[in-house]
């Protein structure tokens, strides 16, 4: 199963983002082996499992399984379980998964540079080098400031695709539903 | 033991809690391994192919170069504060011109090339509320980023904190207040007062000693004389020393409605409150409206957040008898509220 990560800092809508998408999949989300997570391999007595996951048949391209990363703060969770998720993810994200990055456009856009955790520049440095395996989510459209956010995220982090998206209203879920659906095998970064 | 690889260190890192996600991937996209002996180490030392892949600087020029890129850095990050402001597109340009040419002439003195002697002092120009202030302590910043000045610190003071009451107690005040000063950027707000009590007024003394200070410090300190564009006119024909010792001018013009109308949405997205649709239609007539002005003397910026600041009231006054407030109510200013503070204007 291939795997495409929502990852961004604590707060920058990525839940929000899943939920809304399962709402337009229609599809309900799935949690532990259900959602295909291995179990094995956690640190004994962490949680180390996302909640929810939403899986989405890719036809014969397979399945991809779309789930949220603990946010990607400036200092290390306490939770000794959020870390391994972390730390499987951020290998996913060099490598073979789907990166979703997501930031909060309304805050860029009231805070400017602020608001960019360094997570935020080294994904957007990640994105540079994945190309097709990297997506700029520039997420809280509706609040003020976010079309601001978005012009400065566009010329900040110069991401290779960013589509505006709003949990709330709903603006961009469906395109970004088409955009997973596509998904086709990624190439790891360093392989030709 | 099975030596553990690069990248995989890094994500073990993250895992233990010794390396931050962000931290990880900086070091993974510079191709460093983290280094060894840091607080829960887990392998002792990174692995010797990555060492080979990471050739170390060695040289007095290293320690200069990652300085100077880290004061560009810096510098960068305060310009982008500066670009987030509304408007002033003129003032920011100026900036960027100011703190361009400063940094090309420290350079050069750095290289061993003939400089300029380059004068920083300044006169702001412009009504109040027009960012005048803001301007100046990203300024100071700027210019501490830039190894400029020192410390980058705002000493903002006016006629009062200069001028004494007896013979030889402005000369002390004077020199305290630049004293705490040095460094950073000395702020006068309405120089003019300075200028204004006749001649046997003691502001006369403050101006001789802020000339004199401008004049020695002028590696340590920026003087910024601010004020209404008329007065400040005025001020510096009355004082033809200051013209030469005050070279650069920049003028705050007024801001436009829709500028204002973005400072206040800018305003209230900083406190998370938010206008509803027909609040929103009310503010920007307001804000044009040919009965209200909020420009020129009325206070720009300023006065739209004392608006603001009425109808925060005003809607802290609405929810008051309500029992049950959810989040929405709690970050909505309706038309009401908006209506109320105008008339408690």
């Amino acid at each position: 199963m291939r795997e495409a990560l929502l990852m961004g800092q604590p707060g920058a809508g990525k839940s929000e983002i899943l939920r809304a998408l399962a709402r337009t999949a229609r599809r309900r989300m799935e949690r532990g082996r259900a959602a295909g997570f291995p179990a094995a391999g956690r640190p004994p007595g962490a949680p180390g499992l996302p909640g929810e996951a939403l899986v989405l048949s890719l036809g014969r391209w397979g399945r991809l399984r779309v789930w949220e990363v603990p946010g990607l703060g400036s200092r290390p969770l306490p939770d000794p379980g959020l870390r391994w998720l972390q730390s499987r993810a951020l290998a996913l994200a060099v490598t073979s998964g789907l990166v979703l990055h997501v930031v909060d456009a309304a805050a860029v856009g009231a805070r400017g540079k602020e608001a960019l955790e360094e997570a935020d520049w080294e994904l957007a440095a990640v994105g540079l080098r994945r190309g097709d395996g990297y997506l700029l989510l520039a997420a809280q459209m509706d609040r003020p400031w976010a079309a601001t956010g978005l012009e400065r995220l566009r010329r900040w982090l110069e991401p290779p695709a960013v589509l505006p998206v709003s949990a709330r209203t709903g603006e961009g879920i469906a395109g970004l539903l088409r955009y997973l659906r596509r998904v086709r095998p990624l190439r790891p970064l360093g392989s030709r | 033991m099975v030596a553990v690889s690069f990248p995989a260190e890094l994500w073990r890192r993250v895992e233990a809690g010794t390396l931050s996600p962000g931290e990880a991937l900086r070091l993974f996209r510079t191709g460093s391994a983290p280094t060894a002996g840091t607080p829960g180490d887990l392998s002792g030392s990174p692995s010797p192919s990555r060492k080979s892949r990471v050739p170390a600087r060695t040289g007095p020029e290293a320690g200069g170069e990652a300085a100077e890129a880290e004061r560009l850095r810096q510098s960068l990050a305060v310009l982008a504060e500066l670009d987030a402001l509304v408007g002033l597109e003129g003032v920011k340009r100026s900036v960027r011109e100011i703190g361009a040419m400063a940094r090309v002439q420290e350079l050069r003195r750095r290289a061993g090339l003939a400089t300029g002697a380059m004068t920083l002092h300044m006169v702001f120009t412009g009504h109040p509320g027009t960012g005048k202030t803001t301007v100046a302590r990203i300024l100071g910043r700027f210019f501490q980023a830039l190894g400029i000045l020192p410390r980058g610190h705002l000493v903002e003071v006016e006629r009062a904190d200069l001028v004494g009451e007896y013979i030889g107690h402005t000369a002390v005040k004077t020199r305290e207040t630049i004293r705490r000063a040095l460094g950073g950027v000395l702020f006068i707000d309405e120089a003019y007062s300075l200028a204004r009590g006749g001649e046997k007024d003691f502001g006369k003394e403050a101006i001789d000693c802020l000339v004199k200070a401008a004049e020695d410090h002028r590696q340590e300190l920026l003087v910024i004389l601010a004020g209404y564009p008329a007065e400040m006119e005025w001020f510096l024909v009355q004082n033809p020393g200051l013209q030469s010792r005050f070279p650069i001018r920049i003028h705050f013009p007024d801001y436009s409605p829709a500028e204002l109308y973005q400072i206040a949405e800018q305003m209230l997205a900083e406190q998370q409150y938010r206008l509803t649709a027909d609040a929103r239609a009310y503010l920007r007539g307001k804000l044009q409206g040919a009965g209200w002005s909020f420009a020129g003397e009325a206070g720009n910026a300023r006065a739209v957040r004392n608006l603001l600041e009425r109808a925060l009231r005003c809607q802290a006054l609405r929810l008051l008898d309500r029992a049950h407030l959810g989040r929405e109510d709690l970050m909505t200013i309706t038309r009401r509220d908006l209506e109320e503070a105008c008339r408690s204007w």
